[in-house]
């Protein structure tokens, strides 16, 4: 009974507020792809995806609580099995895995597919904090930044590999802002940038071809409105149509008609059907909760005990931020689709449970913060 | 020292690291409102244009209806078996829907005995194109094979009977010509624009039915319906009945119309009967005729190439569309005019030797009688339809006051009456004559059309109208089919604008006696020419007429008469013209005969 407490106890230093928005965004996420699966012949309301989503979030309530209850410093000990593991995973993917709309980037787990590249986003976090937070290391020197720069690209490449440009373009990001908080100097930052940006033209030769035309169909939106360009073009218009307040929850008619296929409604477009049926409030309020929640992860970063802890809270909210901007981005049409969902909100089992992972990781930095000292 | 300076600045580039972020969100939600609020409308707009199609249905065709309210055309039900694609969407892609629609039409198709009459093409059209219309798979089902369906199959989900609205005509070819027939309509559009969707609707193509094509069609209704990306229908988001078309009655007398065309037979030719004192067409028939049911719902190609070859034309609505000369049945206006504009006093005797030259030196011309006959005033020659006297009678007056009476009846343009086509005839002219032969009237030229031949050409429902001013004494009533409008069986027929005016031409009482007593003479006379036509108990006035054509000498005639009957307050005013005749006594006579047996057994028995 004592010792139960004793466990339990950490959980009242926990980080209220993001847990509290954490939890808003994925009720809302629930509400949303209930109302984008109305059109659908589901057999029950069990069966609707948005009972699997709810699903998916209780068993995730104990991932959360539990990881957090974990010291986040027991995971430096074991960084170099994490990151063999998360190699493993994404080599398995490669010849086991399932191909779906021609990448092969999950595993089939019977009830669910399963997402590798989810968990080994954070399996990189770990490994770059563990890494980048070592106070031994001098980040200034040219060889230390070799490292992280070899184990970011392997993953990358593996991702890459499946195809995934969409969740490898992540990864050289959280990099970058893990290497920024870590003391990087400004100019070799910008030499990495612009590094970065030169690479783009060897992106484009290894995309596929469908790939290409996402981002033709960007730079010119009419260049084939009923294939490639009509998702973007039906979801920009649902976002459009939304006007101030909103059609009111399941009257979205671009999700309900279907003219936003409910294939894509609700995962990668969850945000045009709660911006088509809640207006901008809706929009608004999805993007307040997110900007709660990052500065949430900000404020454990900037109060973490170590740098290994700060590091993975800014690692966590660089992945968080970089999905939530392409993907509201790729919504509205300001950035060609790359197929990234909205974490916490779009449906996607493996996406769900790997984020609250995530999140929970980082309540654990937070439980553990460094209440002695104030920073200036 | 070395880290805390670390942590510092760790932290500012956190905070940093922040601002920039809430920075992407700001400028997100900065273009979000943009997008939603300001620009809101242009995409709901786009949407609504997206999802909205637009479904016409047309109003039941208005019937028409003779003066006594016997129904000329109608419309039957025919009992057709239809689909509804929507109903019998599979999920998945579209062939797994044709397949499950194609297994449905051959179980249906052998249960009820008739083969499929649909492939698997057209039923992939439709649903490409017209998957909220349902889709006709056996049309026109006979009652066996309603009821073979009825037990075997029965209504289901996706296919019913389905009634459509199809042209018939009672009684077959009653006024086949004049009626017209419809055909399947083209794609309406409205102030609204285009319809996405129509069910076919009849459409006037000919004759009546496309003369009051606008009245008889109605208002068509329509539906808005919202349909889902797979164009089925999610919503009906406003609806408006269709109105039906309006009725339309003639003036036509079934009964009489039947008369004339039973007593034209089997002959080329046509039959005209007019109300004298109103103008109302009571009868209007061209023979032969075609079956107007076969035009209906559309015409078969082998029933249009028989109709369209026949050398006897039966297509052509002989009483307007065709003119012939009218050789002597113009006499009594020659006469007319004699009197009035050419100050002839008809008492003064014209001698007729049975010959005449019209000009010295020039051929001679003959008087059908050729041994003369003697002298003759207006009305004996109108009686005996003496040609020497008409020569004699416009050589004397010139032919500006016969051409300007004939102008002022009406003749060299068209009556005005509500048909498809009508020809306006030739009332020739030194201009038109120059036109056509590079040449002016001559004498001669002149004395032919004072006969009625040559260049004189009239339609028969011209002379009927003619022959009325002369029943009448001189009101001049342009012809009409038209009895008047109603909206459903509880109004009144009614006009929604008056009838053309009628012309008083201000015709002598006594000069118009002379004539109507010529033409009494013609048929009740000792000496008339068309004695035959005779009837017992009834007195009335006609004038017969043989015009030949083709080549001379070929022994070819048209055969007219006009007649107006009784004599006194004339009811009727009739014409009989056969194309291909022996002469008028032989051919129209007599059959003008029997139709004023009849007409008046029937006005003496009711």
């Amino acid at each position: 009974m004592v010792n139960l407490k004793r466990t339990f106890k950490p959980l009242l230093r926990l980080d209220w507020l993001a847990f509290a928005s954490t939890f808003c965004l994925l009720l809302t996420g629930v509400f949303f792809i209930f109302s984008a699966g109305i059109g659908d012949e589901a057999d029950s309301l069990v069966a609707s995806q948005g009972f699997k989503q709810l699903g998916f979030i209780i068993l995730g309530i104990p991932g959360y609580l539990v990881v957090s209850l974990i010291d986040y410093r027991k995971f430096r000990d074991i960084i170099p099995l994490i990151y063999a593991g998360c190699i493993l995973l994404l080599l398995g993917v490669l010849f086991f895995g399932i191909e779906i709309n021609g990448s092969k980037s999950w595993y089939d787990l019977g009830p669910i597919n399963f997402q590798p590249a989810e968990v080994t986003k954070i399996g990189l976090v770990i490994t770059l904090a563990g890494f980048l937070g070592d106070p031994l290391r001098n980040i200034r020197h040219p060889k230390v930044l070799l490292t992280p720069l070899v184990l970011t690209g392997g993953i990358f490449v593996l991702i890459l590999a499946q195809p995934d440009l969409g969740t490898a373009m992540i990864l050289p990001t959280i990099l970058l802002s893990l290497l920024f908080v870590a003391g990087l100097p400004w100019r070799v930052l910008v030499v990495l940038g612009l590094l970065g940006l030169m690479s783009l033209p060897l992106g484009w030769s290894v995309a596929r071809p469908y790939q290409k035309e996402r981002i033709l169909v960007f730079l010119e939106p009419d260049r084939d409105p009923l294939n490639a360009g009509w998702n973007m073009k039906q979801s920009r218009m649902a976002v459009g149509s939304g006007g101030l307040t909103g059609k009111g929850f399941g009257k979205g008619t671009q999700n309900m008609l279907g003219f936003l296929p409910s294939t894509v409604a609700p995962t990668d477009f969850i945000f045009s059907v709660i911006a088509e049926e809640k207006g901008y409030m809706g929009s608004l309020g999805i993007l307040g909760l997110y900007s709660l929640l990052f500065g949430c992860l900000a404020r454990t970063a900037i109060r973490a005990a170590d740098f290994f802890g700060r590091l993975i809270a800014v690692g966590i909210l660089t992945m968080l931020f970089v999905h939530v901007t392409i993907n509201v981005a790729m919504t509205v049409g300001l950035m060609p689709i790359v197929g990234l969902p909205l974490p916490l909100v779009s449906y996607g089992g493996s996406f769900v449970l790997s984020m609250m992972l995530a999140l929970g990781l980082v309540q654990s930095v937070h439980i553990r913060r460094d209440t002695g000292r104030s920073h200036p | 020292m070395a880290k805390a300076t670390k942590t510092s600045r760790a932290i500012v580039r956190v905070r940093l690291l922040l601002g920039l972020m809430v920075a992407f969100q700001a400028g997100l939600a900065i273009f979000l409102w943009n997008l939603q609020v300001v620009r809101g409308h242009t995409f709901q707009e786009n949407i609504r244009q997206q999802s909205m199609r637009r479904i016409r249905h047309p109003g039941q065709r208005g019937k028409i209806i003779d003066r006594n309210g016997i129904v000329i055309a109608d419309n039957r039900p025919s009992m057709n078996l239809a689909l509804f694609l929507e109903e019998l969407r599979v999920p998945g892609p579209a062939s797994k829907t044709l397949d499950r629609i194609e297994a449905l039409l051959d179980d249906t198709a052998t249960k009820i005995g008739i083969p499929r009459t649909l492939d698997r093409e057209e039923l992939a059209r439709h649903y490409r194109t017209q998957r909220l219309l349902p889709l006709m798979a056996w049309t026109d089902l006979d009652e066996a094979a309603q009821a073979r369906w009825a037990e075997q199959v029965g209504p289901q989900a996706g296919m019913d009977l389905y009634t459509q609205a199809v042209r018939t005509y009672p009684y077959r070819d009653l006024m086949a010509q004049t009626m017209g027939y419809v055909g399947r309509g083209g794609r309406a559009e409205d102030e609204e624009g285009r319809y996405d969707f129509q069910l076919p609707e009849l459409e006037g193509k000919a004759g009546l039915e496309l003369v009051f094509d606008d009245e008889l069609r109605g208002e068509a209704g329509g539906e808005l319906v919202r349909i889902d990306v797979a164009m089925y229908r999610h919503d009906v988001e406003a609806q408006k009945p269709a109105i039906p078309g309006m009725d339309v009655q003639l003036t036509i007398d079934a009964r009489i119309q039947r008369l004339c065309e039973r007593i034209l037979g089997n002959e080329t030719g046509s039959m005209v009967v007019i109300d004298p004192q109103n103008g109302e067409v009571l009868a209007m028939a061209s023979s032969p005729r075609f079956d107007l049911n076969g035009m209906s719902p559309f015409i078969p190609t082998r029933t249009w190439n028989t109709l369209t070859q026949d050398p006897n034309k039966p297509l052509v609505n002989r009483p307007v569309r065709e003119h012939y000369p009218p050789g002597s049945i113009i006499k009594p206006f020659v006469c007319l005019a004699g009197i009035i504009n050419g100050n002839i006093d008809p008492n003064i005797q014209i001698m007729c030797h049975g010959v005449y030259y019209p000009a010295p030196g020039a051929s001679p011309m003959h008087c059908h009688n050729r041994l003369g006959h003697g002298p003759l005033n207006m009305q004996e020659a109108i009686e005996r339809s003496c040609n020497v006297y008409m020569w004699r009678m416009v050589e004397e007056i010139g032919y500006k006051p016969f051409y300007d009476l004939l102008r002022d009846v009406g003749l060299g343009s068209k009556t005005g009456i509500e048909v498809d086509y009508e020809t306006s005839g030739i009332l020739p002219t030194d201009e038109w004559k120059q036109q056509r032969y590079n040449d002016r009237l001559r004498r001669g030229d002149i004395a032919n059309l004072s006969i009625g031949q040559g260049f004189l050409n009239v339609t028969p429902l011209q002379m009927a109208e003619i022959t009325s001013v002369l029943a009448n004494g001189g009101t001049l009533h342009p012809p009409t089919l038209l009895k008047g409008f109603r909206k459903s069986e509880l109004d009144e027929f009614g006009l929604s604008e008056p009838r053309k005016s009628s012309k008083d031409l201000g015709w002598p009482r006594d000069a118009v006696k002379v004539i109507r007593e010529g033409m009494r003479d013609v048929v009740m006379g000792q000496f008339g020419t068309a004695r035959k036509a005779q009837v017992d108990g009834l007195v009335y006035a006609g004038k017969t007429g043989t015009a030949q054509f083709g080549r001379p000498g070929n022994r070819k005639y048209r055969s007219w008469m006009i007649a107006f009957a009784p004599y006194d307050n004339p009811e009727y005013a009739a014409v009989v013209l056969i194309d291909d005749g022996e002469g008028s006594g032989v051919d129209a006579a007599p059959r003008m005969k029997l139709l004023m047996q009849a007409l008046f057994r029937r006005a003496r028995r009711g």
